[in-house]
């Protein structure tokens, strides 16, 4: 009895790891929403790359990285959900090291697709650059 | 042996109770549907007509009228029946003096396309609505079926294995089991991401088999859902101290009547007018048959008026209509008067500050107004406030002839805030909860001299703020 047990115990354990490894495979999603959103783009004088904190649904804190051109007066971020027509006010970003802004607070308070739009202005004028970001509930 | 049957027949039993349950699970379901809100210019009367969600069919339809202020007290009758279908049982709501909420009960019959009849007694206004019905996807009717096909083939297999004499048999009905099981897991774990049908009403028309069952709608042939644009015509007719507009809506392919309008904000069709004097108005004209629309203007001015007109088409998006004609009302007009600009105002009894940061083309304009002095403002049609843009407007000129030919006409919102877990949709008017602040961003795509109007509603009145904006060039010069 026990001799069959022996040998009956790697069976039972390697069925459990295949179980369990299907179920790892069958459930497990990439991570989403909780994690920062690193977006870029670029214009024809400047790179931007925006970070955004949180990409759900309340009030999260958005870094903008501005390469290129330097002498960089303002940057500000202009949200708006095109979907819903709704934009809201701009927001500055305050500058927080060389080439790095941040908007500590981003009110993007609706789950879905939104849009926000970068501006740099320096000497030569404003630059606008949009970056579509999905906001989950 | 006997033993053994009697257990077989009553696992059988158990099991065809088992399929009994599964049947009646399938009847039920999450209620389809939320209530559906539409502003009306009914005779002289503003009113929000609430058809609450019906649970059951047949079942009650519950109506809430409600008035604001300055509607006088009287009797509504209130009729459902199909699209055509002329008369069913009606409910007599009496609209008292204070503004507020009436109730009236109705009682709908079927399923599909409905009409509600609002009748003050000179004109009736059809509300188009759709009764749902709680559907089941075919994934979840597999669902289903697999887990009953799967319990049933466990017990065949349980009694097969009782009494057959050779033990391979017991492996069909339990590879039966297996795959039933497989199915319905895959079914369950497919629902979910299954695409929800065209909704009938919303992005397809609502045909009785189209409600019944959205899964049988043939989806077309392109995602493309849109329907051409639409074709205002406008006719005015005075009566005495008001003006009745007659509005006919035309698709701009066929030609024939445009019946297929979305209930959007809060309202079948958005009418602004606005007047020689500088005057605003923003109502909601009554479907009386399919196409036409009637509203009614109280205390008209001499001149000339420009009009214009949003609606939702179904299948599509929001159109501007713009009239090209606007309409005449003869007489002398009188000068226009000027708003203030921004600043802090008094506007029939409540006290308005509007602040202005921006004001350049081509950049984002934030307006701000304070209403009252407490959160005590009500959403009107579905927002706490409304923006209304028209520019740029030349000076020293009657201002329904200029808006008539103004490059911008613009509609803004404030939205209701979002409350975290709510349900059973937005608030409605009865919250008085909101503001005093509210906020507008708009991008003036012309530099200029703009006439905006800030709409709140207060005391279930409506505060329409009149300001005068001036937009200077953008930092690329006029586009």
């Amino acid at each position: 009895m026990t001799r069959r047990w022996m040998r009956a115990a790697p069976v039972a354990a390697l069925l459990v790891a295949v179980v369990v490894a299907a179920a790892v495979v069958l459930f497990a999603r990439p991570g989403s929403g909780s994690a920062p959103a690193a977006l870029e783009a670029a214009t024809s004088r400047h790179g931007v790359r925006l970070v955004v904190d949180a990409a759900r649904a309340g009030t999260t804190g958005v870094d903008v990285e501005v390469s290129g051109a330097p002498d960089v007066d303002e940057v500000r971020i202009e949200p708006a959900m095109p979907h819903m027509g709704h934009a809201l006010p701009p927001i500055p970003a305050q500058r927080t090291g060389d080439g790095r802004y941040r908007a500590a607070e981003v009110p993007l308070d609706m789950a879905g697709q939104w849009e926000l739009t970068v501006v740099v202005d320096d000497a030569r004028g404003a630059e606008r650059v949009v970056f579509p970001l999905l906001i989950s509930g | 042996m006997r033993t053994t049957e009697k257990t077989i027949a009553a696992l059988l039993l158990s099991a065809l109770a088992t399929l009994c349950g599964g049947a009646l699970a399938l009847a039920d379901g999450a209620p389809a549907g939320g209530d559906v809100h539409v502003a009306q210019t009914l005779g002289d009367r503003e009113l929000t007509v609430v058809l609450r969600r019906v649970d059951a069919v047949p079942g009650p339809l519950r109506v809430d009228v409600i008035t604001h202020e300055g509607s006088a007290p009287g009797e509504l009758r209130l009729r459902v029946a199909r699209p055509g279908g002329g008369g069913g049982p009606e409910a007599v709501v009496a609209l008292g003096a204070t503004p507020g909420p009436h109730h009236g009960t109705l009682r709908v019959d079927t399923a599909g396309p409905q009409e509600l009849a609002v009748d003050d007694g000179e004109r009736v206004a059809l509300i188009p609505f759709v009764v749902p019905v709680a559907v089941m996807s075919p994934a979840e009717g597999l669902t289903y079926r697999g887990f009953v096909a799967a319990g049933l083939l466990l017990l065949v297999a349980l009694g097969t294995a009782v009494t057959a004499r050779h033990g391979w048999v017991v492996l069909l009905p339990a590879g039966g089991f297996v795959a039933a099981l497989a199915v319905a897991v895959t079914a369950a774990l497919l629902s979910a991401s299954t695409p929800a049908p065209p909704r009938p009403g919303e992005d397809v028309d609502a045909t009785e088999d189209a409600v019944r069952d959205p899964y049988s709608v043939q989806r077309p042939s392109t995602s493309d859902l849109s329907r051409p644009p639409v074709t205002l015509l406008l006719r005015a007719g005075s009566t005495g101290d008001a003006l009745d507009l007659e509005l006919s809506l035309t698709d701009g392919a066929s030609g024939r009547p445009v019946d297929d309008l979305l209930v959007h904000d809060d309202a079948l069709m958005h009418l602004v007018v606005v007047t020689p004097s500088g005057g605003l108005r923003h109502v909601h004209p009554v479907r009386v048959s399919p196409g036409e629309y009637r509203a009614r203007l109280r205390a008209p001015e001499p001149g000339h008026h420009a009009v214009s007109a949003e609606i939702s088409r179904r299948g599509g998006g929001v159109q501007l209509l713009r009239s090209p004609t606007g309409f005449d009302v003869p007489g002398t007009p009188v000068d226009p008067s000027s708003p203030p600009a921004a600043g802090a105002r008094d506007v029939n009894g409540t006290p308005v500050d509007v602040a202005v940061t921006g004001a350049r083309a081509g950049e984002p304009t934030t307006i701000t107004a304070r209403v009252g002095t407490t959160a005590d403002l009500q959403p009107w049609l579905g927002m706490v406030g409304h923006l209304i843009v028209v520019g740029p407007l030349p000076d020293g000129e009657p201002v329904g002839d200029a808006a008539q030919r103004a490059p911008v006409w613009a509609h803004a919102h404030a939205m209701v805030p979002l409350t975290p877990g709510a349900t059973g949709g937005p608030p409605d008017e009865t919250v008085a909860a909101y503001g005093p602040v509210v906020t507008f961003t708009h991008t003036f795509p012309l530099p200029g001299r703009y006439r905006v109007w800030v709409q709140n509603q207060r005391d279930y009145a409506l505060v329409t703020t009149p300001v005068l904006l001036d937009v200077g060039a953008g930092e690329g010069g006029t586009p």
